[in-house]
């Protein structure tokens, strides 16, 4: 066990936790975040996407040693009361059935719209392709994510 | 169904609800709530498993009661008798709690209403509710519920109160987002595996690897060297209500202080396994087995429409059927094992003591969950308590209740609350598995090559049999609709109908998966009537309409129940496959490579056509473009939430077609994460399109009904792109 000091959603944290401990499980159990989801812990569904220093990630596959400096952003700190335009895209379009994928979603729809803010349907489907929906909503998010296009070009 | 409206309460109608013994002023009966400032609280009775219920059923206690939709929040009801049923399966909340709940919203209406005309000195009459108040007409006066509540809470319910006229509806038949939206995308929504109770413990069990196996020795000693490790304990394996749903399975649970503390301890676990005999269960072997197996005759008649002209008799008078038609058209079809593979892992908290037992988690069963739990710990069901949370997805597997009841077991041995979470890998393993099938087809044509008769021997592991087993050890059951719907009850008029069963031992536990077997048995009918359609020289869509123009008719099956008396409206089936066709242009030529294919199936009360466009390459990869859907599920609630089965139906049957099996060898299921079993990717997704026909029945089901007849929609656009005809899933 070591002792880790951590910036998450721009706050200091310090945690203690095995250094081979996956990032998913320090943000869940210790730090009391459980909005970033645990789906495989192999990689292959991006329900456990987080941004480390802006970049999507999934925090399954990266050990708390792993980190490092990088700052870490999760669903819980991308707004202060759920109003970034992706969200509100995400409202406005009806993205969700179960729901239990869409924060992975989110932030890897953050992502693609940082680097491509008017993203062609290619650029949607690889920076999209990592997260898995079980639901189905795949056609709602495409929308959702055009919409938060918009949303975010007109702020 | 009959529902009760007072949460509790033990009177007639003018009891009013008491929640733990003290008055709340607020809880106009089990179902609404109204705050001073207006706020409303809509008691949600069926959990969400990402099907819409927490929203569509609110939406029609909001519409009764007159509510402005922007005031309402929803609680989510533990078990109780109140709450009815609360099961959530066979697509049958919106269909079952429409009436209870319209009652429900318009008593608490009538409560308001009868409150306000009392201040004002009114006729009860002259008044009326809209948007959170109550309106005098003739005045236009009003008052805000928030303000009338207390008064109304009062008043003693009124056992009839008048509906509305559904041409007056504003909030059902408007598209609405998930009640629970705002939540999901801040991180705020709690689904079960989220939940922290104070002071409890988490768990991950190893369990036995084969099915039917047992722990034969375990040594926890490097377990419980683990950082954060506190116990290593045996679970017993247990049958309870019945193999289909509660079947606990042995194992070993490590119970540590956080999740990665208990999967690292489950890492170290030493165990020996007694496998028993399903360890030698080999996918090659199980196919083998119904191969043999069907060219014995069948062991069961589930239809035997006999003299020639009559449909639906379902007399079987023993002699062959008559084989002497012009053409012969036959064909096997080869369906693999399935796995639900629900985003959230199972996994169940449990809180289990002397003298109570408090329980939360993702279920599609809260009742049920509850009564096996009382009858399991020997507590009376009032001091049981089952909390169902929000479910990342559900597909059937939830309507087992094994995963709590093992929670509950490992809580009562452990001496503490404890969170069990399965792992994905624990979740593939310990599935309740769609069931594989095999399907024999043989039909004759007449003289104008429609068809004459239809023959279906459908075998596959029985789930009658499968509930039955290890509790009763009465003779093996007849085979029941869970196993041969989609088959026995198929609509077309065709002159002389065949359909058997025969059972096969697969050593895997079986359950649930979303349209049970019409998830098989439609894949067989409609991909073997677009093969007559072929053999006849025919376009798919026509041969449908003609065996659909007589008029509907009841097919008796040698069932129980209203199930085993289906009549399916064909003229409502004629009008999806039409509305399907138009909206998708059938019969308009395609570019060389593109197929466009059609299937239809009613489930229950819901009629569904589907037509599929899909590119077939060169080199032979199957893409499914599109798929446009025609549904009829009566009266909609929530258009959304029907588009959102259809588009979710769509995912699966394209997965379905392309990718899922779950293979068996030494047996253990080799497929063990998302890797092996993959999900259909977003740059993978058709497009979806749904028609929703309009209707003036009661609302029926959307969660199962769109799925069955869309992959054989897709392999009959296969056959029309490239001329390979699909009898075997997946195509890989």
């Amino acid at each position: 066990m070591k002792l880790y000091e951590l910036t998450v959603n721009g706050l200091r944290r310090s945690v203690e936790a095995s250094p081979t401990t996956p990032l998913l499980w320090v943000i869940r159990d210790s730090l009391g975040l459980p909005g970033t989801k645990y789906g495989c812990g192999i990689g292959a569904c991006g329900a456990c996407t987080v941004h480390l220093d802006g970049r999507a990630v999934s925090s399954c596959t990266i050990t708390i040693a792993g980190v490092g400096d990088a700052a870490i952003t999760t669903i819980e700190g991308i707004s202060s009361d759920g109003d970034h335009p992706v969200q509100r895209a995400w409202l406005e379009e009806f993205v969700s059935q179960c729901g239990y994928c869409q924060a992975g979603q989110i932030m890897s729809a953050l992502v693609l719209l940082t680097e491509h803010p008017d993203p062609t349907d290619e650029q949607i489907d690889r920076a999209m392709r990592g997260n898995l929906c079980r639901c189905g909503t795949y056609q709602r998010i495409r929308r959702a994510i055009r919409r938060a296009s918009i949303l975010m070009a007109d702020a | 169904m009959s529902v009760p409206l007072f949460a509790g309460a033990r009177g007639g109608p003018g009891t009013r609800p008491t929640i733990a013994g003290q008055r709340v002023d607020s809880q106009l009966n089990a179902y609404v709530e109204i705050l001073p400032d207006g706020r409303v609280t809509v008691t949600a009775p069926c959990p969400e498993i990402g099907q819409g219920v927490r929203t569509s059923l609110a939406m029609i206690v909001a519409e009764e009661l007159g509510a402005d939709w922007s005031t309402i929040s929803v609680k989510q009801a533990s078990a109780g008798a109140a709450y009815g049923g609360m099961t959530v399966g066979g697509s049958d909340s919106v269909a079952d709690y429409w009436e209870p709940l319209r009652i429900a919203g318009a008593a608490a209406r009538q409560m308001l209403v009868s409150a306000a005309a009392a201040r004002w000195e009114v006729e009860a009459g002259t008044c009326d509710a809209w948007r959170g108040r109550v309106v005098h007409k003739p005045t236009g006066r009003t008052l805000p519920f928030g303000e009338l509540a207390r008064d109304a809470a009062m008043l003693p319910m009124p056992e009839r109160p008048a509906l509305k006229d559904p041409a007056g509806f504003r909030i059902i038949g408007k598209a609405t987002g998930s009640v629970d939206e705002a939540d999901i995308v801040t991180g705020r929504a709690v689904y079960g595996i989220d939940l922290q109770v104070p002071g409890s413990l988490v768990a991950v069990v190893a369990r036995a690897p084969v099915h039917g196996g047992r722990v034969r020795s375990f040594r926890a000693t490097e377990a419980l060297a683990e950082p954060g490790v506190r116990q290593v304990l045996e679970v017993e394996p247990l049958v309870i209500g019945g193999q289909m749903y509660g079947a606990v399975r042995s194992g070993v649970a490590v119970i540590a202080e956080s999740t990665w503390s208990a999967i690292r301890g489950r890492d170290a676990l030493q165990v020996e396994w007694e496998h028993g005999p399903n360890v030698s269960e080999d996918s090659a072997e199980i196919e083998r087995r119904f191969v043999d197996r069907s060219a014995a005759p069948a062991e069961y008649v589930l239809r035997d429409d006999g003299a020639r002209g009559s449909n639906g008799t379902g007399s079987s008078d023993g002699t062959r059927h008559d084989d002497s038609g012009e053409k012969e058209v036959e064909a096997e079809y080869v369906l693999p094992i399935l796995a639900h593979g629900c985003m959230e892992p199972m996994n169940f908290t449990a809180d289990v003591r002397e003298d109570r037992c408090e329980v939360w988690g993702p279920t599609q069963t809260p009742r049920l969950l509850q009564a096996v739990l009382a009858a399991g710990l020997r507590l009376p069901r009032e001091a049981v308590f089952v909390h169902p949370t929000l479910a990342g997805g559900g597909f059937g597997r939830r309507l087992a209740y094994d995963y709590g009841v093992e929670a509950a077991m490992i809580s009562r041995l452990a001496g503490s609350p404890v969170q069990v979470v399965w792992t994905r890998e624990d979740d593939f393993a310990h599935d309740y598995y769609r069931s594989p099938s095999y399907h024999v087809l043989r039909a004759t044509l007449g003289a104008d090559d429609t068809p004459l008769t239809w023959r279906h021997h459908i075998l596959s592991a029985s789930l009658a049999r499968h509930s039955e087993r290890a509790v009763s050890g009465r003779e093996a059951p007849h085979p029941g609709i869970y196993d041969v719907q989609g088959a026995a009850d198929m609509p077309y008029a065709i002159d002389r109908i065949l359909v058997e069963y025969t059972p096969v031992e697969v050593g895997l536990q079986m359950g649930s998966w979303r349209s049970v077997a019409h998830s098989f048995n439609v894949f067989a009918v409609e991909s073997f009537l677009d093969e007559i359609a072929a053999e006849a020289g025919k376009d798919p869509l026509a041969l449908r309409m003609t065996l659909l123009a007589a008029d509907s008719v009841t097919i008796n099956l040698p069932l129980p129940g209203r199930r085993g008396r289906p009549r399916p409206d064909r003229a409502l089936l004629r009008r999806v496959l039409e509305a399907a066709a138009n909206r998708a242009g059938w019969g308009t030529p395609l570019d060389a490579g593109r197929g466009r294919g059609i299937a239809c199936c009613y489930y229950k009360n819901t009629y569904a056509a589907h037509i599929a466009d899909v590119t077939v390459s060169a080199a032979g990869t199957v893409r499914t473009d599109r798929i446009v859907s025609a549904v009829d599920c009566g009266t909609v609630v929530n258009p959304s939430g029907v588009e959102a089965q259809v588009e979710g139906a769509a995912m699966d049957a394209a997965a379905t077609v392309l990718k899922w099996n779950i293979t068996l060898r030494a047996g253990r299921v080799q497929e063990k994460n998302f890797d092996a079993y993959p999900l259909l990717r977003i740059d993978e997704a058709p497009a979806v399109e749904t028609v929703i026909l309009p209707s003036d029945r009661p609302p029926s089901g959307m969660g199962e009904p769109p799925y069955p007849g869309m992959p054989p929609a897709i392999t009959n656009a296969v056959f029309s792109a490239a001329g390979r005809r699909i009898r075997r899933l997946p195509i890989g």
